[in-house]
């Protein structure tokens, strides 16, 4: 019965979760708190697509942060220098990030594990570089400035409610797509791949392929929400699509789980907002991520279980203690 | 199964509870205070420019506390309100520049904004002021676009041209020099740089026999110095960042390369490029530019902040703790006259007027400084205090400079 009415609330949770969201900016209109949901918003839906890559692909992707920015580089490109609409812009920077993340992820086809983490470092230093020196085409490294006034299906990126509901509304879309994806076919399989490569082989399923599927849909996802970004802040610099930011990204997805969809995208989330909230905390809020690592990796461990197990133990004077 | 049903759930009421909680914060609009102007400043605060980031938030706690010691708001609606500092630590970071602007925007208690090390964070900050009918004091960043893309951003730094314009009249006249070369990175907002440089030089009848640059990280300039030395240049100038001028510096020196080292970006040159350049700074001569009174008279108010700043916090007043200082001077004589609201800010600028370290306070209708001091000095030791003044100038808003 518990376990039914359980069942039912998680399954309620998260629809029930996105309308209080949406009803936020009806209730307060202090631009500070929208415009740092607007970003944790963004940051959630980048580490969703991550988990895909990261969590089930079992690719230790360290470039997500990078694919942020070529699809917000390449939305800004577009709709300021070539006067295209922001929806033709979205379609093409996910394509192209999605792209992008392919190339990567042919490496896979040579490297795995730890080698593989070095070429993503190696792809997300070449890209920044690249972005920060090529003036001509991107503003080089002072950032990218006079991006024009975006709009999106009749919303307004210039109005920070529709802003907000924009990109929550990116969130709950991405979220159920990520949600159906490993939940799906495409889940189960690509944790066969990331747990056994041979087992998978012998199966018929194709590694690669897989590999390189996740890996676009993954990087595509963060490319399209690179592109909200532009609409949002009309302004974006190389130095913020860095090692920083993926490494970061990727911190999330550790802290909610590997292959845990709602806790990598709530880590996500509350980690912005606590990083906004806390700010005068300066480097100690990169303390606050590193402790809540340790903290993950150790109940995902089981070290903490044990320890707790232990300690009972100890208090019941020896005697076994069931949990 | 179960046990991962409550597990997410408890997530999901995490993810609640921290709405709820933000949701509830004191940060809406209209909670404000009106009995103090307090100047929120936007610096990195952590990372490796938190230093910077202190001196020019303990630069603009100077201002106010010599503000108040006079009686803080002599005029106007806010007559007798108190100045007040808070810091925000802005990361050096896009993003984290663009939710201080809309915390500022989002609570009146706040008067006015200041800060921002680059232009694009300033001008990112901009785009969201802009959304609220507010602006801000860039005190330490002044690309052009600035100027060109944003109409609430009000400058303190002169436009960039000008201080390569001083740079091509000095090394003509003092030095002598009839051709020189130039050596910088290759990043945009060096544009109006490059284009004083040309400009300066066309000026002062000096050969530019070539203008070299690097990509961002470079580390090794010799394939650089080696094409320069083919001209054999007067003069070597450098657009370079202070590290990066040090190590350029160096392999000048050892590749032979004597002649002055000038430098036209107005950083200043501190402990990291007294560190890049070492045993180079015993040979030939150096040339610092700086976009500040330096060697101020003993009873100038420059002199008597910056004998503040070094009995306050150990060492001489940085370029960026002065700006940010008269960026809070700035603020308080707008309020004076007249913009006793925030919203009033920006169009009130250009009639502000009064006394700064800086020179006499004073905008264009772009919300450019209408003059600014550049100081030349000779290092004439490995130690910070060892210079001395060889040229003072003032730069305009039309990117000109004038000898003093």
């Amino acid at each position: 019965m518990i376990a039914k009415i359980a069942r039912r609330s998680a399954a309620a949770a998260v629809p029930v979760g996105v309308l209080l969201a949406a009803a936020v900016p009806l209730v307060i209109d202090s631009p500070f708190r929208l415009q740092v949901m607007t970003l944790a918003f963004l940051n959630a839906a980048v580490v969703a697509a991550l988990v895909l890559s990261l969590g089930y692909a079992g690719l230790l992707n360290l470039s997500q942060g990078t694919f942020y920015g070529l699809g917000a580089y390449a939305t800004a490109i577009l709709v300021t220098d070539h006067g295209w609409s922001f929806t033709t812009a979205l379609v093409v920077a996910a394509l192209f990030a999605g792209v992008m993340g392919v190339l990567l992820a042919l490496a896979s086809l040579r490297v795995r594990d730890d080698y593989f983490v070095l070429v993503s470092l190696g792809f997300t230093f070449a890209i920044v570089q690249l972005i920060a020196n090529l003036p001509d085409l991107t503003r080089g490294r002072e950032g990218f400035f006079g991006i024009p006034q975006l709009t999106f299906l009749g919303l307004s990126f210039q109005d920070p409610r529709q802003a907000y509901w924009m990109c929550l509304g990116l969130l709950a879309v991405i979220y159920l797509l990520m949600h159906q994806l490993t939940r799906g076919f495409l889940g189960r399989i690509l944790l066969v791949v990331h747990h056994d490569d041979v087992a998978a082989r012998s199966m018929g399923i194709p590694p690669f392929r897989l590999r390189a599927t996740a890996m676009f849909l993954s990087s595509a996802i963060a490319g399209a929400c690179g592109a909200f970004l532009v609409g949002t802040i009309q302004f974006i610099s190389p130095s913020d699509f860095g090692f920083d930011a993926s490494f970061t990204l990727s911190l999330y997805v550790i802290i909610g789980g590997m292959a845990s969809l709602p806790g990598a995208t709530i880590a996500a989330f509350v980690f912005t907002m606590l990083g906004a909230e806390f700010r005068a905390l300066g480097d100690y809020t990169v303390g606050l991520v590193g402790v809540s690592v340790i903290i993950a990796v150790f109940w995902r461990g089981g070290v903490l279980a044990s320890m707790v197990e232990r300690l009972r133990w100890t208090r019941s004077g020896g005697h076994r203690v069931r949990g | 199964m179960t046990v991962l049903r409550n597990r997410g759930l408890s997530l999901v009421a995490a993810a609640v509870c921290t709405l709820a909680l933000s949701a509830c914060g004191s940060d809406d609009g209209g909670s404000g205070s009106s009995d103090e102007v307090r100047i929120l400043v936007s610096a990195p605060l952590s990372g490796d420019s938190a230093e910077t980031g202190q001196d020019m938030v303990n630069g603009a706690k100077l201002a106010a506390e010599y503000l108040n010691e006079q009686g803080g708001v002599q005029s106007g609606d806010r007559k007798g309100q108190k100045f007040v500092i808070e810091g925000a630590d802005d990361e050096l970071e896009t993003q984290a520049a663009t939710t201080i602007a809309a915390k500022f925007a989002g609570d009146d208690k706040y008067y006015g904004l200041t800060g921002y090390l680059t232009s694009g964070q300033a001008q990112a900050a901009a785009v969201v002021l802009d959304k609220y009918g507010l602006g801000l004091v860039s005190s330490f960043s002044g690309a052009d676009f600035l100027v060109d893309d944003a109409d609430n951003v009000v400058l303190m730094l002169a436009p960039g041209a000008a201080l390569p314009v001083a740079v091509a009249d000095f090394v003509t006249k003092d030095l002598g020099a009839k051709t020189a070369a130039s050596i910088s990175g290759d990043f945009s907002f060096l544009d109006s740089y490059h284009a004083g440089l040309k400009r300066g030089a066309k000026e002062s009848g000096l050969t530019l026999t070539s203008q070299e640059m690097y990509g961002d990280g470079a580390s090794d300039f010799s394939t650089l110095l080696t094409r320069i030395n083919r001209d054999e240049p007067d003069v070597l100038l450098s657009g370079a960042f202070q590290g990066d001028a040090g190590k350029i510096a160096s392999q000048a020196r050892k590749a032979g390369m004597n002649q002055p080292f000038v430098d036209y970006l107005g950083e200043g040159w501190g402990e990291s490029f007294r560190n890049a350049a070492g045993s180079a700074l015993t040979q030939g001569d150096f040339y610092a530019a700086s976009p500040t009174a330096e060697f101020p008279e003993d009873d100038s108010l420059m002199a008597q902040v910056a004998k503040k700043f070094l009995e306050a916090h150990g060492k001489p007043m940085p370029s960026a703790a002065a700006y940010t200082f008269e960026s809070v001077l700035v603020i308080a004589a707008t309020i004076e006259a007249g913009a006793s609201d925030r919203k009033d800010f920006i169009s009130h600028v250009t009639k502000a007027s009064g006394e700064g370290i800086l020179g006499p306070i004073g905008f264009t209708e772009e919300l450019q400084p209408t003059s600014r001091p550049i100081t030349f000095s000779k290092l004439t030791g490995a130690g910070p205090q060892d210079r001395e003044l060889v040229a003072r100038y003032v730069a305009y808003a039309d990117g000109s400079a004038e000898r003093q």
